[in-house]
């Protein structure tokens, strides 16, 4: 990419900070230098001081930095307010003790057992929790935290109030001793930095990380995608803590001793500030934010004005403090107020955006867009049908019923069978039963209220129907989960508009493909064949999909900066990824102009020929009957009548419920 | 347990009241910022210290009767409510309404009452000391009735009708008058709120000195009951009274009376049979087990709208 | 974009900042090594460890400021050296300890440590002490294990150990008060839950009906669960092992429902800050074990002159430990007045040490460094005011 290129990609953005946008538009040459530069000051300039600088170095600030970094994965990646964090980091610090102490286990065979149990006690915890949302989880994470404290504390195998003493160093490794020095402990640190970093870079590029992307910012459009919500946050939360296990080993085989009140819940909310002080998300912001929460309290012990400031703080407040280290806390909690205000998005933030803009090809971001290329449409189209033709030959029993090049009319694809749904004593859907044949265009129409939508959310599995059957391809599908129904092959739009706001095009387009793979944290760590394989191919199947609905040339734009058209094709586009059988648009049409509708009857006739069933929710008669191959209406939560739209039109009940009015008013 | 059960309960109702009071706070500024306002446990400290030092100014140095008594508490608690509202509007100009102004993320503000938690305890430290302030005691302690041989004092029935009344008005304050309106309004939905001429920030203002009001009352009240101040008093009620705010379904008023009120009883409660070292833990596995059957809290989100 | 321009200014002062001040305080403690000032006196410098700020400072604010006292009055009488103390806030938190400890070691102007004030804290730092021959005496980490977990010839502490108090406690319990059934709660802490499982366990031997065992939090203000039971039990003593805001404030509660059974708490109670928590009538009768002394100008000799000093120097009275930490700090001086103004010499010194007449008590110490067991004293809160009632085996008699 050329360097005017890399500039214009980097404004796009926006967001990004000034250090974000230098760094993004230099040369790769130079940004190894200054990583190099970077790596020999962390590792060199610690040799140059005092011991006291080094032993702050390990702790607060090295530890700070390596649970700042676990709780980004949960808070700043997963978007989930964890505020009982300091647990997990207490798990690991108790099982390394009491492990060394009590059954005499060397300190380094711990290690593996503490990242162990902290990531048990992580699923434990996570389990039945996260289920619940926002803030929600945030006070019971606190509860946890709490709970873990004041059971170590009431444990008296644990050293209750006391503690636990004398837990031993690591063994020498390589002619190093860990002894009491700091410097060991310190590298040992970066080495588990180091970990960390590789760990949360590669699951942030994986199908794990645009999950948790995606549930970040719409849990319920990424259920709808096939996330594995409850899954995704599982690892989230297991990951995270098993760093706060990693992190605990650390503290307890430097410090030898610890005791409930070394994990208070400030701690926990300290590391919370250090990830959002830095900038949610953000690796480098995280790293920063730990090192000046960490740093900054120390720095104020004796900073070089300490005196003066003393003197006057003393003046104003009437206190009697003798030495600034008496007001660093008044002082620390002064800077936080006074970095957010000024600094709300926090020190580095996130560069994911940045990132994709770098990833991308010569093409990004440069294009101006507007009316798509009917050549390049063309091109994608047939390279799509090529694309679903391949799928088939990887086996999956799901893309193989999504095939449409088998699809043959007659065939039902999704049949209602009787469904009712009723909320409390509302009955918004009574009876219902309709049958969708393969290939075919079905539209559903029906006033505001007639329990259109409720359809969608029956088959998809946001609402569970009160009775009937919803069967897919002759299996039934009833009250399956969202996740679950998307895989089968249902994949559906939204009403208004829900896309992952802050993700590129690309991004959310993926979120799609990924509903087809199958690679987790483990396969994405260790860079498995399969996983290389799946990001290939998503990859080229959502660039391949996005030149299909005709916005190609917006693929790195941050979705919400699109136009409302090309906003609804790209929700087409991510629904058309996961690779379904049926498509549910509801209400495609809503809100766009003329010129923008008739595309869409394109896309959607376009989309029926590449093989795929289409149902429709619609207000917009002429797009209805002018699309529909078949038209079912309903009126008060039940079907009145269903046909070929000529005889829609032509039926005295749908004339006298519905059309009659709607017709004018559309 | 059996003889004690009358006893632990009007107890558990008392602290459930403090409770409930410093919750109210939470709940509005919850409802309408979507905030967890940590700094909330100040202005409670701040108003446990107004009292105190009204308390000095008007020379109270033994207990009082009659109408010297009702004179004193009402001026005393007056005077907390007022510096705890104005710490709170002071809080909310300086360290809130910026990061407003900017669209920061929720979290970013949350960090910021965090750091002006830590700056309140911290200033009230190097002016105050870090040891306790004793209060003289205003009220006699007595036994006014007894309900199946639990004994009800003065100081419990005050702490319990006060609160009691006090988030009624609050209730009917929100529910019935026009600034209530526009608090209900912007709660559910700020953006059509403001179209629809509300003044977001006057409706932000109140929500904080209507928190800080009763925060300063409850604060009042506290200082009355425990008779003792000092800088980090505010930390723990702040955190129960979170814990109440939600478990009676954050945002929503009545809830976090309710809240506040079963969290004391859970807490006596639980203390009574499992013994005192136990008392979080069993009120945040109460309030896990409630939010995993109910997951908004006992009575769901009224204030602002059930996120889809 | 201007406002953007300004806090990139300041972001890289701030970083500047950050690494000058790294280096600055490097440099700092190299120069202080072993200076003298233009008096021709030597400097030499006390380290101050313990909680300065946070939620556990006050008890470390009564040390420094005993310390404070000690020093003046060293430099006021000394004709060789200038004293100085150094603070090194650990917020009495076992995890900032370390951090602290590697700014005192290095800092060779540093002689010898009064702290650190608490037992975990103390824990935390001891090997590192020991390995750097820094004596450190401690005026109030009780700790049973301390001196022997690990062992090490730095540790040294002015007040017995909770073993000790609980003995005391124990035996005046059994022998004065001979209660027929007795309530034990403790805070939950280190401190304050070793001393009760001391109690606990001799009242057991002793054969004394415990019908109430409870604890508290410290950082709560409602005690009326443990109030209930105690009541319900309807005991003729109740026992806290604590410290004593949190004693006053379960003593308050308790009477302010009625129940008259005589209270008892131990050293970390000794303050009159329980008197403060309890409130006048709440506190009185409240009885009070220490193995020490508390210093209030009323009392006269040197505990008298201690307090009146103390109010000159730092304008308050006294509290738990601060005629400790003024004892400590005088052993240490006395120390370097001998000529032992080095860490080795000061450490044997120490180690050497038949006895020092303090104003707490006379002290001796073990080969382990805990003090020979002294006697216990008994204090009772009267009219608002602590006072002493005598020596615990005397009043058992």
């Amino acid at each position: 990419m050329s360097l005017a290129a890399r500039a214009a990609a980097a404004r796009r953005v926006g967001v990004i900070d000034p250090v974000s946008r230098w760094w993004v538009r230099q040369h790769r040459l130079l940004r190894w230098a200054v990583a190099a530069v970077g790596l020999l000051v962390v590792l060199g300039w610690p040799l140059l001081l005092s011991r006291y600088s080094q032993t702050i170095l390990f702790f607060p600030v090295a530890v700070y930095v390596l649970l700042a970094l676990g709780l980004n994965v949960v808070v700043g990646s997963a978007g989930l307010l964890d505020l009982g964090y300091v647990a997990f980091f207490a798990v690991g610090a108790y099982t390394t003790a009491s492990l060394t102490t009590s059954h005499h286990w060397a300190t380094w065979a711990t290690l593996p057992v503490a990242v162990l149990v902290a990531l048990v006690a992580g699923v434990v915890l996570g389990a039945p929790t996260l289920r619940l949302r926002g803030d929600y989880l945030a006070i019971v994470t606190l509860g946890f935290g709490e709970i873990v404290r004041i059971v170590a504390q009431n444990t008296d195998s644990l050293g209750g109030p006391r503690g636990i003493n004398n837990i031993p160093h690591p063994a020498s490794v390589g002619g190093v001793d860990f002894e009491l020095l700091p410097l060991p402990y310190y590298y040992l640190a970066l080495v588990a930095l180091g970990v960390t970093l590789f760990v949360v870079t590669r699951l942030r590029d994986a199908r794990v990380g645009r999950s948790w992307a995606a549930v970040r910012e719409d849990e319920d459009a990424a259920e709808a995608m096939g996330v594995h919500t409850f899954t995704m946050k599982l690892w989230a939360f297991a990951i995270g803590a098993s760093v706060g296990g990693l992190a605990g080993w650390l503290y307890a085989s430097k410090v030898t001793f610890i005791n409930p009140d070394t994990f208070p819940f400030t701690f926990s909310v300290i590391i919370l500030a250090a990830v959002v002080l830095g900038g949610m998300g953000s690796r480098a912001g995280v790293i920063a934010g730990a090192f000046a929460i960490a740093a900054l309290p120390e720095y104020l012990r004796d900073a070089a004005a300490g005196q003066w400031i003393t003197d006057r703080l003393n003046w104003i407040t009437g206190g009697q403090a003798r030495t600034i280290t008496e007001y660093r806390v008044l002082l620390f909690g002064a800077a936080l107020v006074a970095m957010m205000v000024f600094r709300p998005q926090g020190l580095i933030p996130s560069r994911q955006r940045a990132a994709e803009l770098v990833d991308a090809g010569p093409t990004a971001g440069l294009a101006t867009g507007g009316t798509p290329d009917e050549a390049r449409v063309e091109d994608a189209v047939e390279e799509l049908s090529e694309a679903l033709a391949t799928r088939a030959d990887d086996a999956d029993p799901v893309t193989d019923a999504a095939l449409p090049v088998a699809a043959t009319a007659g065939d039902r694809v999704l049949e209602l069978r009787e469904v009712t749904m009723a909320f409390g004593g509302v009955v918004a859907m009574s009876e219902v039963s309709l049958t969708v044949e393969r290939g075919q265009i079905f539209g559903i129409i029906g006033p505001n209220g007639a329990g259109k939508t409720t359809i969608f959310n029956c088959v998809t599995g946001v609402f569970r129907p009160t009775s009937g059957s919803v069967v897919l391809n002759g299996r039934d599908i009833t009250g399956q989960k969202p996740h679950r129904i998307t895989e089968a092959g249902i994949a559906r739009t939204f009403q208004n508009i829900r896309l992952f706001p802050n993700m590129s095009a690309l991004g959310n387009v993926l979120v799609g493909t990924d509903a087809r793979h199958r690679t987790s944290v483990p396969g994405a760590l260790l860079g498995l064949p399969r996983h290389r394989r799946e990001e290939r191919t998503g990859r080229a199947e959502a660039e391949r999909l996005l030149e299909y609905v005709g916005i190609g040339a917006h693929r790195h734009d941050v979705a919400r900066n699109l136009s409302y058209g090309d906003q609804r094709r790209l929700e087409i586009a991510r629904a058309i990824a996961t690779g379904p059988s049926i498509l549910l648009l509801d209400e495609p049409a809503a809100g766009m102009n003329p010129t923008e509708k008739r595309g869409l009857i394109d896309l959607i006739r376009q989309i029926r020929d590449s093989g795929l069933t289409v149902v429709l929710i619609e207000h917009d008669m002429g797009l209805v009957m002018s699309v529909c191959d078949r038209v079912a209406v309903l009126d008060f939560g039940q079907k009145i009548a269903e046909g070929p739209p000529a005889e829609i039109q032509q039926d005295e009940r749908v004339i006298a419920a519905y059309l009659g009015v709607a017709d004018d008013a559309s | 347990m059996q003889h004690q059960f009358w006893q632990v309960t009007i107890d558990g109702l008392t602290v459930g009241s403090i409770y409930a009071l410093i919750a109210l706070g939470y709940t509005m500024v919850y409802g309408v910022l979507r905030l967890i306002n940590f700094a909330h446990s100040e202005i409670f400290m701040i108003g446990v210290f107004a009292a105190l030092f009204t308390m000095h100014a008007l020379g109270v140095d033994s207990e009082r009767t009659g109408l010297a008594l009702g004179g004193t508490l009402v001026a005393v608690v007056a005077a907390a409510m007022v510096a705890s509202a104005t710490a709170a509007l002071v809080m909310e100009r300086i360290a809130y309404r910026p990061l407003r102004r900017r669209g920061a993320p929720r979290l970013a503000a949350l960090i910021t009452a965090i750091g002006v938690s830590f700056f309140l305890q911290e200033l009230f430290a190097a002016r105050y000391g870090r040891d306790y302030l004793g209060f003289p005691r205003l009220l006699k302690r007595e036994t006014l009735f007894k309900i199946f041989g639990a004994e009800v004092k003065t100081q419990m029935v005050l702490v319990i009708v006060g609160a009691v009344v006090l988030a009624i008005c609050l209730d009917r304050f929100v529910a019935g008058s026009r600034l209530g309106r526009g608090i209900r309004a912007t709660a559910q939905d700020p953006e059509t709120a403001a179209l629809m001429g509300v003044n977001i920030d006057r409706v932000v203002m109140l929500t904080f000195v209507l928190g800080g009001l009763l925060a300063g009352a409850a604060g009042a009240l506290f200082g009355i009951f425990f008779e003792l101040a000092r800088f980090d008093i505010g930390f723990l009620p702040g955190i129960k009274a979170f814990t109440a705010a939600v478990l009676g379904g954050i945002g929503n008023i009545r809830g976090a009376l309710i809240g506040g009120l079963l969290l004391g009883l859970l807490e006596n409660w639980g203390g009574t049979v499992l013994g005192g070292q136990w008392i979080d833990v069993f009120a945040f596995t109460v309030l896990v087990v409630v939010l995993m059957f109910r997951p908004t809290g006992l009575l769901g989100e009224a204030l602002g709208r059930a996120r889809a | 974009m201007s406002r953007k321009g300004i806090w990139r200014g300041l972001a890289v002062l701030f970083a500047a900042a950050l690494v000058l001040a790294a280096c600055g305080s490097d440099k700092k403690n190299d120069e202080a090594t072993g200076g003298s000032s233009n008096t021709g006196k030597k400097a030499v410098t006390l380290a101050f460890v313990g909680p300065l700020t946070g939620p556990n400072a006050n008890l470390g604010i009564n040390i420094r400021d005993g310390m404070q006292v000690a020093v003046q009055e060293a430099n006021e009488k000394s004709k060789k050296y200038t004293y100085t103390i150094k603070d090194f806030d650990t917020q009495g938190d076992p995890a900032q300890a370390p951090g602290q400890a590697a700014k005192y070691i290095p800092d060779t102007s540093i002689v010898g440590i009064v702290g650190p004030t608490y037992s975990g804290e103390t824990r935390a730092v001891l090997k590192d002490l020991q390995a750097n021959q820094l004596v450190m005496i401690s005026p109030s980490a009780t700790n049973v294990t301390l001196n022997s977990d690990p062992a090490t010839d730095v540790f040294h502490r002015v007040i017995p150990d909770d073993g000790v108090q609980s003995q005391g406690i124990a035996d005046y319990v059994t022998k004065k008060l001979k209660p027929k059934s007795v309530a034990l709660i403790h805070d939950n802490s280190d401190y304050g839950k070793g001393l009760w499982e001391g109690v606990v366990k001799l009242l057991d031997q002793a054969g004394i009906k415990v019908a109430v065992t409870d604890a508290v939090d410290p950082k709560g203000q409602n005690y009326s669960v443990a109030v209930n039971k105690v009541k319900d039990a309807k005991v003729d003593l109740v026992f806290y092992g604590g410290y004593y805001n949190e004693a006053g404030r379960l003593k308050k509660q308790l009477t302010d429902a009625g129940v008259t059974a005589t209270f008892l708490s131990g050293d970390g109670s000794l303050d009159p800050g329980f008197v403060v928590s309890s409130g006048t009538a709440g506190g009185e009768g409240a009885l009070i074990s220490c193995p020490c002394r508390l210093a209030t100008a009323e009392l006269g000799g040197d505990l008298g002159a201690f307090a009146t000093k103390y109010k000159e120097v730092v304008n308050k009275t006294p509290g738990t430990y601060s005629s400790e930490a003024y004892d400590a700090s005088n052993i240490l001086i006395q120390g370097i007045e001998a000529g032992n103004d080095t860490r080795p010499k000061l450490l044997a010194y120490v180690e050497g040490l038949d006895s020092y007449n303090g104003i707490s008590k006379t002290i001796q110490f073990n080969p382990d460094g805990n003090v020979k067991a002294g006697d216990v004293f008994v204090y009772q809160v009267k009219g608002g005011k602590i006072v002493e009632l005598g020596k615990a085996s005397e009043l058992a008699g």
